[in-house]
C-alpha cells in the first residue's frame, strides 16, 4: 500500500507543498461543505422554533441506559392497554401473535389470547371462506378491513397502524406519550370542526382522535394502579418494543462488543508492536570508503 | 509449557486448525454467557428471566 502510493506520488508526499492550487481547492471545498452543513443544521434548528406545535419533553424512560432493557412487565400491561383501548380503532398489522411469545406472555397464554379472536381462513373444500379461532401464526386482526372503512367510521380521519409508530415520528416515545396525555381545551381563536379534538403536541392542534386514556380506563391484571400516565407509559413501552423488536438483543450486543473489544485491544496493540519493531529499530548507516593516502 | 503447547497444538496445520475451531467455540460461548449475566444483573427485575 505504502509502496504503491509512493510509486504513484513520487516524492510529492514528502515535499512541503503548502499553498499549491490543489491544496487551496481542497481547503475551499472543505470550508464550503462545512459551511453548508452548519447552515442546514442552523436552519433546521430555527424551523423547529417556528413550528405551531408544542415540543414533547424528554422523559426518563427506563430503557434509555446503554445496557438497559425494556421493562417486560410494562410490555405485558401495554399489550392489555392495546387490546382493550387502542385496538378499537388502530391496527397492529406487522405483528403476529407468535411475536408476543416470550416477550409479554408465555406460549400457553398467547395461544389462549389468539383463540379469543376470530380469523378468516379458507378456501375450504367447497371454495368458501370460513371463520376460525386465531392461532399463533396469525397476524393480529385489524379493527377495520381496509383504509376506506376506517375513514368512514372515523369522520374521514385514518387511525394509523401502530406497529412502527414510535419510529415513524421524531422523538417517538416522548411524542406519543405527550400526545396521549396532553389533551386540553383549545385556546381562544382556534375553532375545531365536528369530530376534532385539540392537542398541542399534534401539528396544527386539531386531532381526529379524542382523549381516550383516563385514570382507571382499564383494570390491570397484575393490580398496578391504572393512572392515565401509567397506562400511557405502558402502551408507549409496548409500542417501542413493536417498533424495535430487537431492542434487548441490541443492548446485549453492546455488552458483547465492548467485552470483545477490551479483550482484543491489547492483542492488537501487541501485534502492531511486533510488526513494527523491525521498522522502528532499523538503523541506516552511511560508511564511506576512505582512500588511504 | 510453551513448548508443550507448540508441539501438541500449534506445530501442525491440522491440530492448529482444530485448536482454532475449538477455542473459538469455547470463547464465544463463554463471552455470551458472561454478557447475558451482566445484562440480567443490570436489568434485574425488568428484563426476562429475572
Amino acid at each position: 500500500m505504502a509502496a504503491s502510493l509512493g510509486r504513484v506520488c513520487k516524492f510529492g508526499l514528502l515535499k512541503s507543498n503548502y499553498g499549491t492550487l490543489f491544496n487551496q481547492l481542497l481547503a475551499c471545498l472543505g470550508v464550503t461543505a462545512g459551511g453548508i452543513s452548519a447552515l442546514i443544521y442552523a436552519l433546521d434548528q430555527s424551523v423547529k422554533a417556528s413550528d405551531q406545535v408544542a415540543h414533547p419533553p424528554n422523559y426518563k424512560w427506563g430503557f434509555y441506559g446503554i445496557f438497559s432493557s425494556l421493562d417486560h412487565r410494562s410490555l405485558r400491561r401495554g399489550w392489555e392497554v392495546y387490546k382493550n383501548v387502542c385496538s378499537a380503532c388502530h391496527s397492529l398489522d406487522f405483528l403476529a401473535f407468535r411475536h408476543l411469545v416470550g416477550v409479554t406472555h408465555t406460549e400457553e397464554e398467547v395461544k389462549a389470547i389468539a383463540a379469543e379472536y376470530q380469523v378468516q381462513d379458507g378456501p375450504d373444500d367447497t371454495g368458501a371462506y370460513y371463520m376460525r379461532p386465531g392461532k399463533l401464526f396469525d397476524t393480529i386482526p385489524a379493527p377495520y378491513p381496509n383504509e376506506e372503512a376506517a375513514r368512514a367510521a372515523n369522520n374521514g380521519a385514518y387511525p394509523p397502524d401502530l406497529t412502527y409508530i414510535i419510529n415513524a415520528s421524531e422523538n417517538g416515545e416522548n411524542y406519543v406519550f405527550s400526545l396521549l396525555t396532553g389533551y386540553c381545551d383549545p385556546p381562544a381563536g382556534i375553532t375545531l370542526r365536528e369530530g376534532q379534538y385539540f392537542n398541542p403536541y399534534f401539528v396544527n392542534g386539531a386531532l381526529g382522535m379524542p382523549q381516550i386514556i383516563y385514570n382507571e380506563v382499564i383494570e390491570y391484571a397484575d393490580g398496578t394502579p391504572a393512572t392515565a400516565s401509567q397506562v400511557a407509559k405502558d402502551v408507549v413501552e409496548f409500542l417501542m418494543w413493536a417498533s424495535n423488536a430487537e431492542f434487548d438483543e441490541r443492548k446485549k450486543m453492546t455488552i458483547k462488543v465492548i467485552g470483545f473489544g477490551l479483550i482484543s485491544l491489547p492483542l492488537i496493540i501487541y501485534w502492531k508492536r511486533v510488526k513494527w519493531t523491525t521498522v522502528k529499530n532499523t538503523k541506516l548507516l552511511f560508511t564511506p570508503k576512505y582512500k588511504r593516502q | 509449557m510453551a513448548s508443550f503447547l507448540y508441539n501438541v497444538l500449534f506445530k501442525r496445520s491440522s491440530t492448529f486448525t482444530v485448536t482454532i475451531l475449538v477455542s473459538c467455540f469455547i470463547f464465544e460461548r463463554g463471552l455470551d454467557l458472561v454478557a447475558d449475566q451482566i445484562f440480567e444483573q443490570v436489568n434485574q427485575g425488568v428484563c426476562l428471566n429475572t
